[in-house]
This record gives C-alpha cells, sequence and structure tokens, in this order.
C-alpha cells in the first residue's frame, strides 16, 4: 500500500467509528425515549419532567 | 437526537465545523513530509485522540470519581459523569491505537511492536475496558459505583506511565513534540502543520464534550427505565398478591365456621 492509500485507511477509519458511535448513541436514545414513554417535547430534561409528573 | 437540546446542537455544529476545517488543513494545507510523505497527515488525527483520551476524557473520569468518592460531594452526577466520560475515552484511545498502528506500518513497516508507549497504551485500554465491565457488574447501585470509582482512579495510574514511556525507556515512538518541556515555548512542530495540530485538537475537544454530554443524558435515561421497570415489577407483584388473596377472602366468608 502507497502512504497515501494507508493516509485514506486512517481517516476512513476514524470517520466510520466516529459515525458509527453517534449512531449508536442516537439509536439508544430514541429505544430509551419509546421506553420511558415521552410524546412530548425531546431531550433528558423532558424524560426527567415526565418522570417528576409521574 | 433524543438526548438533543438547543445547546448541543449548536455545540454539535460547532463540533463538525471545526472537524472540516481540521480535515481542509491537515489534507490540503499542509505539506507532504521528505520521508513519510502524506502519511505524516495522520498526525492529525493520532495526537488529537490520544491528548483527548488519555489526558481529557480519563482525567475527567478520575476527578468525577474522586468528587464521588468524596462524601461532601457525593452525588450520581459524579458517577454517571465517570462513566460517560471513560466510554467516550475509550473509544478515543481505540482510535488512537489504530491510527497509530496504520501510521506505524506506514512508517516502521510493521502494525505493531511491543514498544514501551504502544504496550502502555494498550494496557491502558484494557484497563478502561475493564473498568466500563465493573460498572455493568449486578449490585446495588451505590457499591457498584464505589468499586467503579476505585478502579477508575487505579487506572488513571497508567496515564503518567505512558506519558513518560517514552522518557524512561528506549522506545521506537518518538518523544514529545509539543509537550516537550525543554522546547515548551519553541516546538519543534511550526508553521501550517503547528496550525492543523491545534485546530485538530481544538475540534476533537469540541467533539468528546458533545459526545460525553448525550453520553452522559442517555446514562441518565437508562437509569430511569431501570427504575421505571423496577417501579413496573414491583406493581405487578403487588397486584398478583393481591388477586391470590381475594378468594381466599371469599372463601372465609362463605365458612364463618373455619374461622376459629
Amino acid at each position: 500500500m502507497t502512504h497515501t492509500g494507508y493516509l485514506v485507511a486512517g481517516y476512513a477509519l476514524t470517520t466510520v467509528a466516529l459515525a458509527a458511535y453517534v449512531a449508536r448513541l442516537r439509536w439508544r436514545g430514541r429505544a430509551l425515549a419509546r421506553v420511558l414513554g415521552r410524546d412530548e417535547g425531546s431531550g433528558p430534561k423532558a424524560a426527567v419532567d415526565t418522570e417528576a409528573r409521574r | 437526537m433524543t438526548t438533543a437540546s438547543r445547546a448541543t446542537r449548536v455545540l454539535g455544529v460547532l463540533a463538525i465545523a471545526s472537524l472540516a476545517l481540521t480535515a481542509w488543513l491537515a489534507l490540503v494545507v499542509s505539506p507532504p513530509d521528505v520521508n513519510q510523505k502524506d502519511a505524516v497527515r495522520l498526525l492529525y488525527l493520532h495526537v488529537p485522540t490520544a491528548w483527548l483520551a488519555m489526558y481529557v476524557s480519563f482525567g475527567v473520569t478520575t476527578l468525577a470519581s474522586i468528587f464521588y468518592l468524596w462524601r461532601r460531594t457525593r452525588s450520581r452526577f459524579w458517577d454517571l459523569a465517570a462513566g460517560a466520560s471513560a466510554e467516550v475515552g475509550v473509544l478515543f484511545i481505540a482510535l488512537t491505537l489504530a491510527i497509530g498502528s496504520i501510521w506505524g506500518r506506514a512508517t516502521w513497516g510493521v502494525w505493531w511492536t511491543w514498544d514501551a508507549r504502544l504496550t502502555s497504551t494498550a494496557v491502558l485500554l484494557v484497563l478502561y475496558l475493564g473498568y466500563l465491565a465493573v460498572r455493568r457488574v449486578p449490585a446495588d447501585p451505590e457499591v457498584r459505583s464505589k468499586r467503579a470509582a476505585i478502579v477508575a482512579i487505579a487506572a488513571f495510574v497508567d496515564v503518567p506511565i505512558v506519558h513518560q514511556s517514552v522518557e524512561w525507556w528506549r522506545t521506537l515512538h518518538q518523544p514529545a513534540s509539543l509537550l516537550d518541556r525543554q522546547r515548551l515555548f519553541d516546538p519543534q512542530i511550526k508553521g501550517t502543520m503547528a496550525l492543523a495540530l491545534v485546530v485538530g485538537v481544538l475540534a476533537f475537544t469540541l467533539l468528546y464534550s458533545w459526545l460525553l454530554i448525550h453520553r452522559f443524558r442517555l446514562a441518565r435515561m437508562e437509569e430511569l427505565a431501570d427504575e421505571r421497570q423496577l417501579a413496573d415489577a414491583l406493581a405487578e407483584r403487588r397486584a398478583e398478591g393481591g388477586e391470590a388473596d381475594a378468594p381466599v377472602q371469599a372463601e372465609d366468608r362463605l365458612a364463618p365456621e373455619a374461622v376459629p
């Protein structure tokens, strides 16, 4: 592999790893939001508010 | 994103814009190296990820763990912050090792060597993976958090070892370029290469902050979901108990002589 090939591999790996982690956070956040039964608003503050109302 | 707020959206946009600026400076503006050619541009990923993982992420985890263990400041906030920062740190330290391995193959001709810097960094990854595993061991939440905080503080002992490894042992890995005490105000890296590196460190710091806030909020939601699940299970058990009692009471009413 050429030096440019290693460079592309390094940048591609970093991009894929970070994108995968962000996607995992999004997926888990949505799944938990469904479990917590939040219909209104978004974010953890809404979750905490919903919990407090119960 | 369900863990998003207006502030995190702004932070996310800033992080992505600064990462794009880093990519432009690293891939277009900064020059290739005489010997390493284009492979030197991996520096602009390798150094920021290492900086973020070792000093920032694991530093925050250690401080948060100390605050959790200290009675005066003990709160769930510090425990969740420690866990969130460690997880992001593990991602960055794994990236540091992976990018370093690719860079090593391009410059040294090998993917891996048992060099002091590489080995101590790999140990650091294993230690914090262990920390994340301890956080998942079933136990009383307070006991589990205390155990995890102690493990986090113990694991951080490896950070100064990683930092000093290039000074203490003869290593293939180069010594510090920026945090060299003798050349702190006159670093070896200059011009657009230095600019790309500094912007890269700032961009990854913004990215870390963004990921940390989301991961922290996710951890809070996980706790709420667990509490909800426990409350539902208890309510179900109580309801089952109530149903079981009901026929007995009815029988008692039908046969009053059975009651002493």
